[in-house]
């Protein structure tokens, strides 16, 4: 057992896979020589040599197709793009190409490729290099979506998203990087698709997911200390998503509230919200709420930044309210 | 002068002819806010709070709670006499005309009166905190209720904020003594030939965490498994929320939740409501599901009648083999939970891969570890 940040975490993952086939290659802009702008590829181009750790020049496209070609012909690669937001100019091969080659060859290509990306807000970096975009990814149908929120799970999760025979998305949360955790020794795999209970309770249901995980446990601890029982779910994988545990827990506590990093508008939970509303209506003891992002570009100011995101705060007092109503 | 205000019972939709007047929130004597809400009515399209058409008294309450009237009947009179209430015909001359220039005083005064006079008997009516009587209730709430005969505004809530939770509505769910049954007994229930029986073994060792995992629990399981069955077209109606279990029809149990239905299940006669649900069968091609309590190792296998197009038996929790995977050495038999289901369908009736369809889905739900989340604590 060691306590790794997130941000080493994410070498850690990589490296087991790296380590584990031959097959598993590095891309991106500043990942070897650097170790990576936030530092999560450190140490790799040392132990895997410049054939497996390729730096790039600054063509997103570039490095997209040269790991949709490599998937392709037999190598499982994975790719850093830098900023999520970057994804603005890679959609074309990622909607287009990527998510559809299983599909439009009936099989008959795969595309084993991971795709992971310094995602969302925390460090005061303004409107284009803050955004949360795990809902544009969720919207391409052949796509799957997956953000760790602990670095146990960092690294569990890359290695699934690694063995995935179809393409991966995986959105680092920018703003956990420095989170330290344990991470036991020896190999970790987790499954996609399946969500974590972070805190058991009776009395409501928070899900949350990347940066807003912590916030929702602080929240809950909160809410305990006023005599509400909440019970968080790090909800993990977007796509695949764990409705089985999601429903069960509605079951449970009758009240449901998402926390969403992304702005209002189509965030995921408002897809989780629909399929509660189809298959657990009967179940709800009060509407389903949505703490998120409101629909604005991220301010860059500290204060601001600050008051957008969902805090811990108004994750409780929205709890709190709308159990006492 | 006085004003009084009618309240008559509105039209709500055009096919609309009468309503009933389910609960007055407004007693005589007491003050009412324009705009508040001063009646509950009843129709066959929709419940509703009647708003007071204006502020004032409650003079006068013409229709008692429970009693059916045409639209357009006078339900209640709102006035601003400070006292004695409840004499309305003589409202007129009780309050002295005067001349237009102190009439603003004098109406102030009387508002005075009225706000002195009402403040006290309004306050001592009011409910304490947290005891405060809920007017809608949530859609978990009002199935429960339908579930189990309960009246939802009978029963006090526990929850954070007064509110009801489930442990409430089962609480109050007064369980009455089962008459014998009787229609089984006469005669014997001919049976379909050709039924298929398939029995399944599954792991249910996830579920050691769930105190005491019985029959009533894999019942529950087993009847919210059965819309699986919803794409034949054989069962389409049986595939809706009533179900049927241990000869009893649920209404809307297939709504309910995992624990809730198990402790339905475990109680078998509600109270009146669900009584008089047992005396109606399920529409259309029956499923039913059969999980009295057994000995641990038993295996209920039902048999299939002339109307049935699936029967389902549960069977007790009991230890046995059970091969866990591991990583490093392989598969390994260890000592954990397991639970024989049988599920019996006419082939005649119900396709085969429709059946498949339905043991599946059973299947998975009872290995899901979901399954002893949402039953634990």
């Amino acid at each position: 057992m060691a306590e790794l940040t997130y941000r080493d975490a994410v070498a850690r993952g990589i490296a087991q896979e790296m380590a584990r086939d031959e097959r598993v290659v590095l891309i991106g802009e500043d990942i070897a020589g650097a170790g990576g702008v936030f530092k999560t590829t450190v140490g790799l181009l040392e132990r895997f040599g410049p054939r497996r750790v390729v730096d790039t020049p600054i063509s997103e496209q570039a490095i997209l197709g040269a790991v949709m070609g490599a998937a392709m012909t037999g190598l499982r690669p994975v790719a850093e793009i830098m900023f999520s937001d970057f994804f603005g100019v890679c959609w074309d091969i990622v909607a287009n190409q990527i998510a559809k080659t299983r599909y439009m060859t009936d099989g008959q290509v795969s595309l084993p490729l991971v795709v992971k990306s310094g995602n969302g807000a925390g460090l005061r970096f303004g409107a284009q290099h803050s955004q949360a975009v795990e809902n544009w990814a969720m919207a391409i149908p052949g796509l799957k979506v997956v953000t760790p929120s602990t670095p146990r799970d960092v690294v569990g999760l890359m290695a699934a998203a690694v063995r995935s025979p179809d393409p991966v998305l995986f959105f680092e949360a920018k703003g956990l990087y420095p989170m330290k955790g344990e991470v036991p020794d020896g190999e970790i795999v987790d499954e996609l698709g399946k969500a974590a209970v972070r805190r058991p309770g009776k009395d409501a249901t928070i899900l949350a997911l990347g940066l807003m995980v912590p916030r929702a446990l602080a929240a809950a601890d909160q809410l305990a200390a006023r005599g509400i029982d909440a019970e968080v779910i790090d909800v993990r994988s977007l796509v695949p998503l764990d409705t089985a545990t999601i429903l069960a827990s509605v079951a449970k506590t009758g009240r449901l509230f998402t926390v969403e990093e992304n702005p209002r508008l189509l965030g995921w939970g408002a897809e989780i919200a629909s399929i509660v509303a189809d298959e657990a209506f009967w179940n709800l003891d009060g509407p389903v709420q949505r703490i998120t992002t409101p629909h604005v570009p991220l301010p860059a100011a500290d204060s601001l930044e600050d008051l957008v995101l969902p805090s811990a705060d108004l994750v409780a007092q929205t709890v709190e309210k709308a159990l006492q109503a | 002068m006085s004003r009084v205000n009618e309240v008559t019972m509105p039209q709500l939709g055009e096919t609309v002819a009468e309503g009933t007047v389910t609960r007055w929130l407004k007693q005589v004597g007491e003050a009412v806010a324009e705009g508040e809400a001063l009646l509950e009515i009843s129709t066959d399209k929709v419940d509703t709070e009647i708003p007071a058409p204006a502020a004032g008294t409650v003079l006068e309450i013409l229709v008692e709670e429970d009693a059916t009237v045409p639209v357009g009947s006078l339900l209640a009179r709102i006035g601003q006499v400070a006292a004695p209430v409840a004499v309305p015909a003589m409202q007129p001359a009780s309050v002295p005309s005067a001349p237009t220039a102190p009439r603003a005083a004098a109406a102030a005064a009387a508002a005075a009166a009225v706000t002195a006079v009402t403040a006290a008997p309004v306050a001592a009516a009011a409910p304490p905190p947290g005891q405060q009587r809920r007017h809608t209730f949530s859609p978990r709430m009002r199935r429960l209720a339908e579930s189990t005969g309960v009246d939802l505004s009978s029963v006090k809530g526990s929850g954070p904020g007064g509110r009801l939770v489930d442990a409430d509505v089962l609480g109050a769910a007064t369980p009455v003594v089962a008459e014998p049954v009787v229609t089984t007994a006469v005669a014997p229930i001919p049976v379909v030939s050709g039924a298929v029986t398939v029995l399944l073994e599954i792991d249910v060792t996830h579920l050691r965490s769930v105190p005491d995992p019985d029959t009533a629990l894999l019942a529950a399981v087993a009847a919210k498994a059965i819309p699986a069955l919803r794409h034949s077209g054989a069962v389409s109606t049986a595939a809706g929320p009533d179900l049927e279990v241990n000869g009893q029809v649920i209404p809307r149990g297939g709504d309910l939740t995992v624990r809730a239905l198990r402790q339905r299940i475990a109680q078998p006669a509600g109270s009146s409501a669900g009584s008089s649900a047992a005396a109606q069968s399920v529409q259309g091609a029956r499923v039913t599901v059969h999980g009295t309590p057994t000995p641990a190792a038993s295996v209920q296998i039902p048999a299939l009648a002339p109307d049935c197009v699936c029967a389902v038996g549960v069977g007790g929790v009991r230890q046995g083999p059970v091969v866990i995977a591991d990583g490093v050495h392989g598969p390994v038999l260890a000592v954990g939970a397991l639970a024989t289901i049988a599920v019996s369908y006419d082939p005649a009736a119900l396709p085969p891969a429709t059946a498949t369809t339905y043991i599946s889905t059973l299947s998975q739900r009872l290995a899901d570890r979901a399954l002893a989340r949402e039953l634990s604590d």
